[in-house]
């Protein structure tokens, strides 16, 4: 029964991330109910799961969501993570894509996705800090932080093999 | 002429749908662009494109909205949800794979602790995203301000995502509404 009443509240945050996540802010939104709020994952296994997340086809959110709900109750966990965040973007794409469009089309509500998501580029670059843990700057790290960030931004790489690549040299060299 | 979008067979459009599942890597750009190279035939450019601008406006998973919006194009109702759990197929194999070896073979968070090399990665690739959300957002240099205000508040502060969110958001349309001065936002 607790399972249960588990996975019904991890099912409607799900939905309620997906509901106001608009423009980027979703990881941040992940970070503060999974793992502040309501403690279903560790600051690190939250990293695993975004590491995860950018290696994976489709989008990051959606492997997050799965890969958590996996943490909390096994593949019926992945499976109701998956249904609750592609839910809101299929139903407003199928049902209220007119209503929603025009309403989103209005200036002021323009203006209003236009601030979310400019919260939401800060929200994103304090959630990479609070990721790469108490050692980002350790020179290594920092290093590895910084070449992934260059490479990606001037796309001379893909998220998998920045990852693999980061993997790779702390393991090599034993840092 | 636009191509007639009823042609397509539904296992051709399961497996084509499949295919751009396991090929996404990199955001709604790429679904849009994979969408172009698959189902191009049956599809016009500007309709994959269409879709594409309209899916970013909505809440939630942008590639979501896409490729819902394209297999509603395609087969109607069913063909938006058809498309939908092909497209994530592949990415719920894979990361339900990973989380069984995460979870079940390595105990969980030994793995990350001693790859500080993957979460170093991992920072500098959402510092990318970072900038990529804020460049996309900004179209003055004064809105880079609400950016790093809302840095503060979250990484300094430790104010709570949603509030953050909600805050900026409603200043930004305050603004609007008290100065109308709509060219700024455009």
């Amino acid at each position: 029964m607790e399972m249960i009443a588990t996975l019904v509240h991890f099912f409607l945050t799900m939905l309620y991330i997906s509901l106001i996540a608009f423009g980027g802010s979703a990881q941040p939104l992940f970070e503060q109910f999974t793992v502040l709020q309501n403690h279903w994952l560790s600051q690190t296994d939250f990293a695993a799961v975004l590491a995860f997340g950018y290696s994976t086809p489709g989008p990051a959110v959606f492997g997050t969501a799965a890969f958590i709900g996996y943490r909390l109750a096994g593949l019926p966990g992945a499976v109701v993570g998956s249904v609750g965040i592609f839910t809101v973007p299929l139903l407003a794409s199928l049902i209220t894509a007119k209503y929603l469009t025009t309403i989103l089309e209005k200036p002021s509500a323009k203006a209003f996705i236009r601030g979310v998501g400019l919260a939401a580029s800060g929200l994103l670059a304090a959630t990479a800090l609070h990721i790469a843990g108490p050692n980002w700057l350790h020179p290594a790290n920092f290093a590895i932080m910084l070449l992934a960030y260059i490479l990606l931004t001037r796309k001379l790489s893909n998220p998998l093999l920045l990852l693999v690549g980061g993997g790779l040299v702390t393991t090599i060299f034993g840092i | 002429m636009a191509p007639q979008p009823n042609h397509l067979s539904y296992p051709s459009f399961i497996t084509s749908f499949i295919k751009i599942g396991f090929q996404a890597f990199g955001g709604s750009a790429t679904t849009a662009s994979l969408m172009e190279q698959f189902i191009g035939d049956r599809l016009s450019k500007q309709q994959i494109h269409a879709a594409y601008a309209y899916a970013l406006i909505l809440p939630g998973a942008s590639q979501v909205a896409i490729v819902s919006n394209v297999g509603y194009r395609l087969k109607g109702r069913w063909g938006a949800l058809v498309a939908t759990i092909c497209y994530l197929l592949p990415s719920l194999s894979l990361i339900t794979a990973f989380a069984v070896v995460y979870f079940g073979f390595t105990g969980g968070t030994h793995t990350t602790t001693h790859l500080s090399g993957v979460l170093a990665a991992l920072a500098g690739i959402m510092l990318s995203n970072s900038q990529r959300v804020g460049k996309s957002n900004a179209t003055s240099s004064w809105m880079w301000v609400p950016v790093l205000c809302a840095f503060v508040a979250s990484f300094l502060l430790h104010i709570n995502a949603t509030l953050i969110l909600l805050c900026s958001g409603t200043a930004a349309m305050s603004l609007y509404l008290l100065a109308k001065r709509p060219h700024i936002w455009r």
